[in-house]
This record gives structure tokens, C-alpha cells and sequence, in this order.
């Protein structure tokens, strides 16, 4: 039952393999771990959209993308985002006030 | 708001097994959210007309999106209008009467007793009375100042010397040092102007027609 509840309150994050993601607002940045063992990926693309339920993505806006370099050298980002690489986790950052977006500038503003 | 995270390799996406979703916080409704385009200091406004009419001195209007239709208002003394490309429009020493249309290119009506200050790069349309208008922009590293008097022509002053009013394909070069900023280029044509008119020179090998008093036509020899 504990259990349950738990899971309940955990962000609707769908994990069809072994890799984990978190992500987290706080101050206008968006906050992403992503851990894979999946060499293959090096790039990430990032939407926004507003929805009661992760499964209604209509008005979904494509925000942000990040590319980590696999040979080391400094990644590769779109406006107002970060990206490191340690070990197998990816660290994003993005800065929502930075990207260049008329509405996500609206919506942080009315959190 | 949720955001998605889709990894990918080199060019595609790597498999929807990969998609992950997660909640961020609850923002207000999408839609209604996004009709307040219009900013002032923390404040969002639906309209432009808001954001004119409650914006005070030292404020900034940051335009978010173009209008859905033409505004015509008053910039108050002080007020800077910054539009959606970061041009930034600054009525000084009085209100200044405007217009934005929904591309949200800036006009400028009447300065009164001010002027309007231009942000470097920006780009304005000046009321020349009768109907006409020119769109004017200017590179000069402290922009340039719109003024549109009550009777007289309008004028383009506060460009440093040595730098260039562009308007109708050419380009007017301001009189004076770099430091100096007191040149008046006069609007409709900086050459054929009364006053002002034997200080501004064209910048070479722009094309040009000018019309001068008497309706002579002046070419620059390479487009007749």
C-alpha cells in the first residue's frame, strides 16, 4: 500500500528501459539528469507542453535541444542551455528565461 | 507544465522506449497565458493599449509578440518601448504619439516638445506629414533620436559623426566628429532640406536618387 501511494506521487516519468531521467523546476531552470548506458545517445531534444496528464502533449513546443560530445570536447546547445557529461549521466540545465520563446517566458512568469 | 526528454544519437530520435515525461509545477492554462505579450516590469498585459496606458517613466514595454492589429498610442515621457527583435524606443522630454502595427514596426507619429530615442540597429518609420513617411534606421553606437515637431520637419539628430542614417537604399552620413553628436539630418531628404542640408553627404557607393528643390533628380551614376 505504501508502495502504491509512493509511486502515486512519483512525476509520471515512463521508463521503458534501464536508463533514469529527473527533471525539476526551480527559479526559472529546468533541471535534468538523464543516466544511460546507451552509448548512442549524445543528444537530447527537450519539449514543453502544457497538460493535466502526460499523456496530452497537443500543445507541446519544442524548447530546447543539448548535445554532449562523446570525444570530450565542450557540448554543443541551443540558447540558454547547458550540458555536461560525468560518467554515464547527462547534466542539462535550462534556463527558461534565456530561450528565446515568447510563451515560456509567459509561463514562468504565472507559476 | 511537463517537459519532454527525447534522447537521440547523432540525427534521430533513438526509439520512443527512450521518451520520458515529467511534471514540472502548475503553471496557468497554456493558452491563456500566452495572450499576455506585453511586459512591464513584472507585470504581463494582453494588450499593447494596457501596457502603454499603465507603463510610467523609467519603465520598459517589452513586447513578447507582435499585436494582432495596428495600435496607434502615446509613448509617456519615459517610457521605453522595446520590441520583438530588442529594438528600444525612448520618448524623451515629452510624450510621443506612436503607432505598431502588427508586424511590429514602430511609428512614429508626433515627438510634441521631445524626441524619441532609437536603440542602435533599430529600425522606425517617421511621420513626414501629408500622408508620407520614411523608415529610417542607424548604426551609430548610441542610436539616434526621432524628433517630430509640431510644425517644422521632422529630424534625425544624435547620430555620432561619421555614421550613417539609412533610408530609401542610401545612406546619410551624420556631420560632425564621432564624438559629436548634434548633426540634424531633416526628413523627407537630408540633402534637400532647408536647414541642415549641406552637412549630410551620402556614403559612397550607395545608390541614390535624390530629389532636390526644384525637382531636379540626382542619380549616383550607376542607377539610372
Amino acid at each position: 500500500m505504501i508502495l502504491l501511494l509512493c509511486f502515486g506521487l512519483l512525476p509520471a516519468a515512463v521508463y521503458a528501459v534501464n536508463d533514469t531521467a529527473k527533471a525539476s523546476l526551480s527559479s526559472g531552470i529546468i533541471n535534468i539528469e538523464y543516466t544511460t548506458t546507451n552509448s548512442a545517445i549524445v543528444r537530447f531534444d527537450m519539449l514543453l507542453y502544457a497538460a493535466k496528464s502526460a499523456e496530452n502533449m497537443n500543445d507541446n513546443i519544442y524548447i530546447a535541444w543539448a548535445k554532449a560530445d562523446i570525444r570530450g570536447s565542450a557540448g554543443l546547445t541551443s540558447q540558454g542551455v547547458s550540458v555536461s557529461k560525468t560518467g554515464n549521466t547527462f547534466y542539462i540545465t535550462i534556463d527558461l528565461e534565456k530561450l528565446n520563446h515568447m510563451m515560456v517566458k509567459v509561463l514562468v512568469q504565472t507559476v | 507544465m511537463w517537459i519532454s526528454i527525447l534522447p537521440c544519437d547523432e540525427d534521430n530520435y533513438i526509439g520512443d522506449e527512450y521518451f520520458t515525461h515529467h511534471y514540472l509545477g502548475n503553471f496557468a492554462d497554456w493558452n491563456s497565458a500566452s495572450q499576455g505579450s506585453f511586459k512591464v516590469g513584472d507585470v504581463y498585459y494582453k494588450t499593447l493599449d494596457e501596457a502603454l496606458n499603465n507603463a510610467v517613466a523609467g519603465q520598459s514595454i517589452e513586447m513578447l509578440d507582435n499585436p494582432s492589429s495596428a495600435v496607434s498610442g502615446v509613448l509617456k515621457d519615459g517610457v521605453t518601448l522595446v520590441n520583438t527583435d530588442g529594438s528600444k524606443y525612448t520618448a524623451n522630454g515629452g510624450d510621443a504619439q506612436i503607432k505598431v502595427n502588427e508586424k511590429g514596426e514602430i511609428t512614429i507619429i508626433n515627438t510634441g516638445n521631445g524626441q524619441v530615442h532609437c536603440s542602435s540597429g533599430a529600425s522606425c518609420t517617421v511621420d513626414t506629414g501629408s500622408g508620407s513617411s520614411k523608415t529610417v534606421s542607424s548604426n551609430s553606437p548610441g542610436g539616434y533620436d526621432v524628433v517630430v515637431p509640431s510644425s517644422g520637419s521632422p529630424y534625425i539628430t544624435g547620430i555620432n559623426g561619421g555614421n550613417t542614417l539609412s533610408m530609401d537604399n542610401a545612406n546619410y552620413v551624420a556631420p560632425g566628429d564621432s564624438d559629436d553628436t548634434s548633426g540634424k539630418l531633416y526628413l523627407p531628404d537630408p540633402l534637400a532640406a532647408d536647414t541642415g542640408c549641406t552637412e549630410a553627404v551620402i556614403d559612397a557607393y550607395k545608390a541614390a536618387n535624390i530629389q532636390v528643390p526644384g525637382g531636379v533628380a540626382i542619380f549616383d551614376g550607376r542607377d539610372k
